[in-house]
């Protein structure tokens, strides 16, 4: 420390009536004591210059303007920096044509099975397609003409009002959790089973399969469905994929498309960056099971080297990972068994630096490992091979 | 440390517009101090509180108007409630990570090392942090941090007065440590000969310096 920064410290402490006598033989110690408390930045100090740039540029980004920011804000309540402008859902589907010619001219003929029939009466009774004629329903209850008439149970359960995506990262009080999915909803094992015309008439069914049940955080998640009534397929009908973060209240619903002439319909959520659970609701109602995505952060490391060749820094830099996971420095050891050598939390720009000697480090091999946690699964970086410092 | 006020009062105008210079401008200036501040308050891991700290800033940075006075005076409150906060958290998962110290136990291994690294800045803050509660904090506040009396009090809800004599005391308290009395007759602290006869960081009795833990070389 310099007089002069001693002078300066002094300066402002004599506002409060402290001055160098006030020390004794002591003022010496003092003036480096307090030279250093406000020295310039040691060595370390500024090491999460790059994070914070990072979390700087993301804040500052312009938010989305699309229904979906509210989506984002829930899916990363905890992060400004990762709030994600998506774009509109893309859907994925083949053919978009809302009623096949020859569809339409049954359900005008009410030639239709009667679920089916009642559907095309929804759709197109401005037109004058007629509804199914009321019949009693095989399974008694819950049927009766004019009010999902055919349907033979009782509606699948329902999202009680589609819920919009809210900007506030706080639950809604008011809202319940989502209800458990249709219980009639039978999975199949493909998501594109041909339609079968010698069918009988019989209960919609929604089936959802995930084109991928693991996913890098941040890239699409597409579901696919089927929907059927009483095993025939069920076209032109619209088709809305929900989608429940973990951790947030409620279904949001991400996209909607329309069955295609084969039942089948395929939604996509171009950007997902939370563990989310979805699933495909027709408009009449019928509800699939829901199916679970798992995002992967990623997770980078890189080495710098200190400038005293004593203490190295091992920095871990994550996306989708979220302040105070918990990292783990592992380290190949010759039988090559990854054996982890320092656990850490990660900081509040999703970072976190090991301190290392890289001197005595050299020439082994070491990683770091993300722990899964509800919102995301493991994730684990490159390994990365000590050198020693130049 | 902060002394260059007309170009940080330029910084944090810029950062305010969300220009990227001027908030690393800012970010130079203040994280070495608030990194100080927050181990002279005992956090466990600094980096991360100074991080939530700064995640506060840069979420309100754009409307934030007044001078680089105002914004040290906000920076500061800012990282206190979220140091406290750290410690309710703390206090909640007694399970604290591991290895949190390793920073502190290299210093108290190889002191020269340690200085030619240029840390002492780390023994200085131990000092201060050997100081009761109140003192500890009113010198943090005034010297590492560079708020006026008046700011202090606000931060720290106390008088100005109050504050006063916090901070006389506790200067008085470090003026009376061996470890500055042993500096007062020393060649200038940075110097190595001089560093190694000082105590170490674990040897003043920091408490974040906590019990010696192998270097990772040495576990392996």
């Amino acid at each position: 420390m310099t007089s002069e920064s001693f002078e300066d410290v002094l300066g402002m402490l004599r506002a409060d009536g402290i001055g160098p006598g006030d020390f004794g033989s002591a003022g010496p110690g003092i003036a480096r004591l307090l030279g250093t408390l406000t020295s310039g930045p040691a060595p370390g100090e500024l090491a999460d210059e790059q994070s914070a740039l990072a979390m700087f540029r993301s804040a500052d980004a312009p938010a989305a303007s699309t229904p979906a920011d509210g989506l984002a804000s829930r899916r990363r309540s905890g992060r400004a920096w990762h709030l994600r402008v998506l774009r509109p859902v893309h859907v994925a589907l083949a053919g978009t044509a809302v009623v096949v010619g020859g569809f339409a001219a049954a359900a005008y003929a009410a030639a239709l099975p009667a679920p089916v029939q009642h559907i095309a009466y929804q759709a197109l009774h401005d037109l004058g397609v007629p509804d199914a004629s009321p019949r009693p329903h095989q399974h008694g209850a819950g049927s009766g003409p004019g009010r999902h008439g055919s349907r033979p149970t009782p509606g699948p359960s329902r999202v009680s009002s589609h819920p919009k995506p809210s900007a506030s990262a706080r639950p809604s009080p008011g809202r319940k959790a989502s209800p458990s999915p249709s219980s009639h909803a039978s999975p199949q094992p493909s998501a594109h089973p041909s339609a079968s015309p010698s069918s009988s008439p019989g209960p919609l069914a929604m089936t959802a399969q995930a084109a991928a049940t693991r996913i890098p955080a941040g890239s699409a998640a597409s579901v696919a469905g089927v929907l059927t009534a009483g095993g025939t397929a069920v076209p032109g009908i619209t088709v809305s994929l929900m989608e429940h973060v973990v951790g947030q209240p409620g279904w949001v619903v991400v996209g909607t498309a329309t069955t295609t002439s084969t039942g089948s319909v395929a939604i996509t959520d171009p950007s997902l960056g939370t563990t989310a659970r979805f699933r495909l609701k027709a408009s009449d109602g019928a509800t699939s099971p829901s199916v679970r995505v798992v995002v992967v952060p990623s997770v980078t490391l890189s080495i710098r080297y200190g400038t005293a060749g004593i203490k190295d820094y091992l920095t871990a830099t994550t996306a989708y990972a979220d302040p105070g996971d918990i990292v783990l420095l592992q380290v190949q050891n010759s039988s090559g068994v990854w054996v982890t050598r320092q656990t850490k939390v990660l900081n509040g720009a999703g970072a976190k630096t090991f301190v290392l000697n890289a001197q005595l480090m050299q020439g082994k091999t070491v990683r770091v490992v993300l722990l899964a946690t509800t919102l995301h699964g493991r994730a684990v970086s490159a390994p990365l091979l000590v050198q020693p410092p130049a | 440390m902060l002394s260059d006020i007309g170009a940080l009062d330029d910084a944090l105008a810029a950062a305010t517009t969300g220009n990227e210079a001027g908030f690393l401008q800012l970010w130079r200036a203040f994280q070495p101090p608030l990194l100080r501040f927050l181990r002279v308050l005992g956090c466990d891991d600094p980096e991360d509180v100074a991080s939530e700290t700064w995640l506060q800033v840069v979420r309100d940075l754009r409307r934030f108007s007044g001078s680089q006075e105002d914004f040290r005076r906000w920076l500061f409150t800012i990282a206190r409630h979220r140091a406290i906060d750290a410690a309710r958290a703390r206090s909640r998962r007694p399970a604290s990570p591991v290895a949190l110290s390793l920073d502190f136990v290299a210093d108290s291994q190889q002191v020269e090392d340690q200085v030619l690294d240029g840390l002492s800045v780390q023994q200085a803050v131990a000092l201060v942090g050997t100081l009761s509660k109140d003192q500890a904090e009113a010198v943090a506040l005034r010297v590492i941090a560079g708020l006026d009396t008046p700011d202090v009090a606000k931060i720290l809800g106390k008088s100005s007065g109050a504050v006063r004599v916090a901070l006389h005391r506790g200067l008085k308290t470090l003026a009376g440590h061996p470890a500055v009395l042993a500096m007062a007759g020393s060649p200038a602290l940075g110097h190595p000969a001089a560093a190694a006869a000082q105590p170490t960081v674990q040897a003043l009795g920091h408490p974040a310096a906590g019990p010696a833990l192998p270097t990772l070389e040495e576990v392996d």
